[in-house]
């Protein structure tokens, strides 16, 4: 057993640039799968983005809001309601809307997000709070979200924009990213946002808990005591519904798992055809062997060893190509595509067993080698 | 007689050097396709798997391709149908769904620069489009016009037009999704709180915008939508005969206030383009999964050729040996690339077609696989088997005579 392993692994050894063409044919397909899975991936994050920053327990919104891209916006008296229930420490209201901001260069007024919210204890995680919240405190001014697309001019700290026709100061920069449909964010103070447009609602509220109190029933009192216009959720239960929804309302999901598909696929293939084409340029040696008494054991475990380092060699090959294509792919669609752990080790595992499949069906080819054709 | 001298003339051009090449290059040709094939058929169950692969390959990038055409032609549908050389658009305008307007005196202003023929002043806005009795809402896309006069290019809304004789007359769009409900003439909705009945109908589908679509009068509009009578969304200039957009731009620009932008046709159909397929990411992501379309489709092609190669290393040898030509060696493996390639592009257009010409007929997008279409596909797949079969000519090359004894 470990003999045959260790000819395998030796024999593939032996020529390192053939290994590394056999490892890039495999990694292909780890490309592909990473490369689909990152488009996939970074498009359910950047629309579910702002329930990822949520700096609390709970998340109040109009029921009829059932995804994030929609602007049905709450009461502020069903804030100061929930405020009142017990087990509720504190509720923070966030604003939301649609502004024009003025490119000081070309003159082009392009639409942006505009959040609103408090900076003594701030809902959302947009950067370092104690920064961000000193930044907001100044009057007539806003911060940039610096992962916004870079339409709209040259937006630097100190320098005045006009927001709507006015002029504000730039107080600092912000962390936040774009989606599909939002090509960037800008920050304010609620104070600064509710005295330009006094009539405004919030379009959520951040709610924290009192401590020992129990999240779940927190929701159901909240839910009991106040009208039905509002739903209720968890930071996370938001991130499900806004993936669910969005898979439910684009083809996205479809679109990148045939690619998926597709990627593990020819991965399969091609790691196939270079075991297939390894065996059949070696096959007087295989029968050599064979004519020399090794078991047809021996013969299957020595291929399945070199399908085992191919996974793996191509798995590190196709994962260094695909950081590099997935940082590209982030750069040039601002998107959050990046490879996440958890579907990485997956993409590895998939890797690994479907090698030794490719393996297991070349090893058929092994054993027809016969020690009388040789001669 | 003729015929003495026509056979003449085959034998004499037979005869001529250069023709008897051409003839040797198409004999020789015929001998690599039939010898490609006959490679190929003698493992049925292996083609039917490779054709198959490329076949998924070559679906999903007729589907992209397509889908992309859709796109680009989706998001300049309204200005397809509007005659016009210049628009006038706030200096907020970043596509067709902007909310901001201009003043209707841009349109004097314009007339007054004596570069312009006529004018035209165009509404657009999202409206709760209410169904009555049902009272269930949709989002619909609400276009108000002049009177059409020439810009308005579509027969079905010229033919319309006179049937809105009532402030509460209105033609809806047959391409609305099924949320929007009935628009037949007749059907009353409530807009704005007003109840109005459709008088006629349309066909566009501006899907990018709104479930569904409608025209009113101008007049009409900026009461629905609660906007400024003197509002518009954008003026839509025709040009004297002579003048050129670009003098008629400069000249506008001089004469307007400086809150406006002044877009000449292209200019503005290239921007809504840009907008919707570069400055969102939907374009790359389209094109990334094109490539990867074609690399699959290289790959397996790829893989068959190199199967090939190397169970038939000795046959080529043996070909070489007899002294064939490298040229006819390497002509069998193009050959088996362009079977495979159009082999697999064969069944993918058929489905391609059935799934497009659906597609189509549920959402009315120009998705079905047309002329142009096909030809771009055929050139792809033969780009893509050529290059496949690149990739592997090293290998024919290495097959050795000497090797076999």
């Amino acid at each position: 057993m470990r003999a045959s392993i260790e000819l395998g692994i030796r024999h593939l050894l032996y020529n390192r640039p053939r290994l590394l063409a056999m490892s890039a044919s495999v990694a292909v397909g780890v490309v592909i799968v990473f490369v689909e899975m990152g488009l996939l991936l970074g498009v359910l994050d950047s629309q579910a983005l702002i329930a990822t920053l949520v700096r609390g327990d709970l998340v109040v919104m109009n029921i009829a809001r059932v995804d994030l891209h929609r602007w049905d916006k709450i009461d502020a008296i069903r804030l100061a309601q929930i405020a009142a229930i017990p087990g509720v420490a504190r509720v923070m209201p966030v604003y939301m809307d649609h502004v024009n901001l003025r490119d000081a260069q070309d003159k082009r007024v392009r639409r942006i997000i505009v959040y609103a919210f408090s900076p003594d204890d701030m809902p959302l995680n947009v950067g370092d709070p104690v920064r961000v919240s000193a930044a907001l405190k100044m009057s007539r001014s806003f911060m940039f979200d610096r992962l916004s697309r870079p339409i709209f001019g040259d937006i630097k700290p100190g320098k005045s924009i006009e927001i709507d026709k006015f002029p504000l100061l730039v107080s600092g920069v912000v962390t936040m990213g774009v989606d599909i449909v939002n090509d960037g964010n800008i920050v304010m103070s609620a104070g600064d946002w509710l005295a330009r447009s006094p009539a405004s609602k919030p379009i959520m509220g951040v709610i924290r808990i009192a401590p020992g109190a129990d999240a779940d029933k927190v929701r159901n009192e909240i839910l009991a005591r106040l009208p039905p216009d509002i739903t209720v959720l968890t930071p996370n239960e938001l991130v499900e519904r806004e993936n669910v929804s969005t898979l439910e309302t684009t083809p996205i999901g479809i679109l990148f798992t045939i690619g998926m598909i597709a990627g593990f696929m020819i991965g399969t293939i091609n790691c196939y055809q270079v075991l297939y084409t390894e065996v059949a340029d070696n096959l007087p040696q295989y029968a050599t062997l064979k004519a020399m008494g090794f078991s047809d054991e021996f013969l299957r475990t020595t291929v399945l060893a070199q399908a085992a380092l191919l996974s793996g060699t191509g798995f590190a090959v196709g994962l260094t190509i695909s950081i590099l294509a997935d940082g590209y792919l982030a750069f040039v669609t601002l998107l959050p595509i990046k490879i996440h752990l958890v579907s990485a080790s997956l993409v590895c595992l998939a890797t690994i067993a479907l090698c030794i499949l490719a393996g297991w069906i070349a090893i058929h080819r092994v054993q027809a080698a016969d020690p009388a054709s040789l001669y | 007689m003729f015929a003495g001298r026509g056979a003449g003339a085959v034998h004499l051009l037979l005869a001529h050097p250069q023709s008897k090449r051409m003839v040797d290059t198409l004999s020789l040709s015929y001998s690599c396709v039939t010898v490609a094939a006959a490679n190929l058929l003698e493992h049925r169950l292996r083609l039917a798997a490779a054709l198959s692969g490329i076949a998924v390959a070559l679906f999903l990038l007729i589907m992209q391709i397509s889908v992309l055409d859709a796109a680009r032609a989706e998001v300049t549908l309204l200005f397809d149908d509007l005659n016009f050389d210049i628009v006038i658009v706030p200096d907020t305008y970043q596509f067709l769904l902007s909310f901001d307007t201009v003043d209707r005196i841009v349109l004097d202003i314009a007339r007054a620069t004596g570069d312009v023929a006529d004018t035209f002043g165009l509404n657009v806005g999202v409206v709760h489009w209410i169904q009555l009795p049902s009272k269930q809402m949709a989002y619909n896309f609400l276009i108000g016009l002049d009177d059409p006069g020439t810009f308005v290019r579509d027969r079905e809304i010229r033919d319309g037009w006179p049937s809105l004789t009532t402030p509460q007359s209105i033609l809806a769009d047959r391409y609305s999704q099924p949320s929007v409900g009935p628009v037949t003439v007749g059907t009353n909705v409530e807009i704005n709180g007003e109840r109005l009945t459709v008088t006629g109908q349309f066909k566009l589908g501006l899907f990018f915008y709104a479930e569904g679509a409608a025209i009113v009068r101008n007049n009409n509009f900026t009461r629905l939508d609660g906007r400024d009578p003197h509002s518009i969304s954008m003026g839509l200039i025709r040009l004297n005969r002579g003048v050129s957009p670009a003098k008629a731009k400069a000249d506008l620009i001089r004469a307007l206030p400086s809150d406006t932008l002044v877009f000449t046709r292209s200019e503005l159909l290239d921007s809504e383009r840009a907008y919707f397929l570069s400055t969102k990411p939907i374009g790359i992501m389209i094109y990334i999964s094109m490539m990867i379309a074609c690399l699959v489709a290289v790959v397996i092609i790829v893989q068959v050729l190199s199967t090939e190669v190397s169970n038939r290393m000795k046959e080529y040898a043996v070909l070489k040996a007899m002294g064939a030509n490298v040229a006819f060696v390497y002509g069998i493996g193009l050959a088996q690339a362009a079977i495979l390639g159009l082999g697999g592009l064969l069944p993918a257009a058929l489905l391609g077609m059935l799934v497009l010409g659906f597609i189509q007929h549920e959402t009315h997008l120009p998705t079905a696989v047309g002329f142009s279409l096909t030809v771009q596909m055929v050139a792809i797949t033969l780009i893509l088997a050529g290059a496949a079969s690149a990739a592997i000519v090293r290998r024919v090359h290495s097959a050795n005579p000497a090797e076999l004894f």
